[in-house]
């Protein structure tokens, strides 16, 4: 092992101020990034490290989506690492980031959770296979009986109008970007409604991802450009 | 070029990779967003539309492997409801293109009956002039009957349109009472999308380096394997497809459980929602009826909980048959709209006629 190997740990500690310089080579930021883990494994730890750097990012929304809904069942440990990683990479300033987790069966309970000021807001959204497919025929029976009652005219049942109604009932803009940490390279289920024009970026594993990997792929959907159609 | 190439003759590495390749599972439709044919004419500096030409000489191309391989099913993004932002001459370029093709498609008509492709047209066509439509109309009509492949083009398409529609059509059936508002599943709502008569999608590939869906499928490939090739679409080669199928084997048996769990868990729903509607009409009937003096009501499980269970599984049981009754009878409706809006751009004389025949012979 070099001797400068040595110092390793303490050089590229990655920090709140590091992160920020690196958010500067970002030629756009993500408001709302995807998370989907197809692993059979978790590491609680590794995703709230995720989270910790996007936030200081300064991504405010974020989806942590896996198809059985391990993640979200276990809310309570999550927000203990991800209270943890705060520790570690925000050092000084860890009051000004307020991270709160969400999920779409208690929205409104975990958001009043916390009363403290703070600057930086983010809101972490925990998804499971019912918030895919099921979502939309939920939507479906919710305007149908809307169309029934006469509140609404089903020649209004247009792509506009419906994604006005999902933003409204999930609270999140849609992903400009979701990380795949693979085994496979399929969406599983993820919000099939939300990723008309999300960059899928297929990750290695999320076990033990290092910052730097994080970041490369948040700089390879900043150098894209989308055309719209045009 | 004609949507039916001469067969060139496979070198023998093409047949040992085939062979290869077959030994395990092979996709049975594949997706595949045609990406890159303008900056293909860029790079080769050729025109636009010469880049889309050869964007569709790829297309009958690929197909032709797809066959080969025994990939059955095959569809492919077209264009866009978003592509009418496009300049006014490109659009109208891209229009020309398809009339042309289809027309020639027509003219090939005995090739596709021998071929046996069954072609299917994916999309809000009322957005294209009239006589392209009516071009289309009437290759869905003569193909309708082939049974050996499917090409399923999607023409002024986008996936968000397309489950808008199949959500309008449901608000419709509840509203005119076909259907109940509880009959709305996972399930029906797919039997109402333009791509209710496909087979799930198994690989969906886009080319150019893109890694997004752009409102492609969104709903049906949400359990297929991506693959994103980063050629221009026009270079694509035989060896991109092999590469995607490869990868399509690699992530199978993960992709394979997930879709056994997707249709467990939708039974499951299924049966939940049954019960639960069952349970509210019992309960409205007794409410209804007064006086539930007789101890024959299923919903008192007062004399033993065995009975009650069996008239309750029964109940159930003809509750789902009913409500699967509706669900056929709104499904025939919307079928039947569909297929009358194709044959109503039709031409009235002679074509038809003389197809008639052949069609019936086929089935």
């Amino acid at each position: 092992m070099p001797f400068y190997a040595l110092f390793a740990p303490l050089k590229f500690r990655t920090t709140a101020s590091i992160i920020h310089e690196d958010s500067k080579l970002l030629k756009k930021k993500p408001a709302h990034m995807g998370i989907l883990v197809a692993e059979d494994e978790f590491s609680l730890k590794d995703l709230a490290n995720l989270i910790v750097w996007s936030v200081a990012l300064d991504i405010s929304y974020i989806s942590v989506y896996d198809i059985n809904g391990e993640i979200k069942r276990n809310s309570n440990l999550l927000e203990r690492s991800i209270e943890k990683s705060k520790k570690e990479v925000m050092v000084q300033d860890q009051s000004n980031y307020d991270i709160q987790l969400f999920s779409t069966s208690h929205p409104a309970a975990e958001a009043i959770s916390s009363s403290k000021v703070s600057t930086n807001k983010a809101r972490v959204l925990l998804l499971c296979i019912e918030d895919g497919h099921q979502k939309i025929v939920d939507m479906a029976k919710h305007v149908s009986h809307m169309v029934s009652a006469g509140m609404f005219r089903q020649e209004d049942i247009v792509p506009s109008t419906i994604d006005n109604l999902f933003q409204e009932s999930l609270q999140f803009p849609d992903p400009e970007v979701c990380l795949k940490f693979r085994s496979a390279d399929c969406l599983f289920g993820y919000l099939p409604w939300q990723i008309r024009l999300t960059e899928i970026i297929a990750m290695p594993s999320h076990k033990g991802i290092a910052y730097k990997c994080f970041l490369s792929s948040l700089l390879r959907y900043a150098n894209t450009s989308q055309r719209f159609g045009t | 070029m004609t949507w039916f190439p001469e067969r060139r003759q496979p070198s023998w590495l093409q047949r040992l990779c085939e062979a290869v390749l077959k030994s395990g599972p092979i996709p049975q439709h594949v997706a595949i967003i045609m990406d890159g044919n303008r900056r293909f004419a860029v790079k080769n500096s050729i025109k636009k539309c010469e880049g889309h030409l050869k964007g569709f000489d790829k297309l009958a191309e690929t197909l032709e492997w797809c066959l080969d391989l025994g990939i059955t099913e095959v569809t492919v993004y077209a264009f866009s409801i978003e592509n009418f932002k496009r300049s006014p001459d490109e659009v109208n370029g891209l229009m020309e293109l398809s009339r042309q093709k289809f027309a020639k498609l027509l003219e090939e008509r005995n090739l596709i009956q021998e071929h046996q492709v069954c072609v299917r047209i994916i999309g809000d066509i009322s957005l294209l002039p009239r006589d392209l439509q009516e071009l289309l109309a009437e290759a869905v009509s003569i193909s309708a009957n082939n049974k050996r492949a499917v090409l399923n083009v999607c023409f002024a398409y986008t996936a968000r349109d397309d489950m808008c529609n199949a959500m309008r059509e449901l608000s419709v059936g509840v509203k005119e009472g076909l259907i109940r508002k509880s009959d709305i599943s996972e399930n029906l709502l797919e039997k109402v999308l333009y791509t209710s008569h496909s087979r799930s999608v198994d690989l969906l590939i886009r080319t150019s380096g893109e890694v997004r869906l752009s409102d492609f499928l969104l709903w049906e490939s949400a359990y297929s394997c991506l693959a994103f090739v980063k050629v221009l679409w026009p270079e694509f080669s035989i060896w991109h497809l092999y590469a995607a199928i490869l990868h399509y084997q690699r992530n199978y048996s993960k992709i394979q459980i997930a879709r056994q769990n997707l249709v467990i868990e939708r039974e499951r729903l299924q049966r939940e929602s049954d019960y639960q509607s069952m349970l509210k009409e019992e309960t409205e009937a007794c409410s209804k009826s007064e006086v539930p003096t007789t101890s024959e009501v299923p919903v008192q499980p007062t004399d033993s909980t065995l009975t009650y269970n069996k008239n309750a599984q029964a109940l159930v049981q003809q509750y789902a048959d009913a409500r699967k009754s509706r669900e056929d009878a709104f499904l025939t409706h919307v079928y039947k709209k569909r297929a009358e809006y194709i044959s109503s751009l039709l031409p009235t004389h002679p074509v038809i006629v003389k197809n008639t025949p052949a069609t019936l012979i086929v089935s």
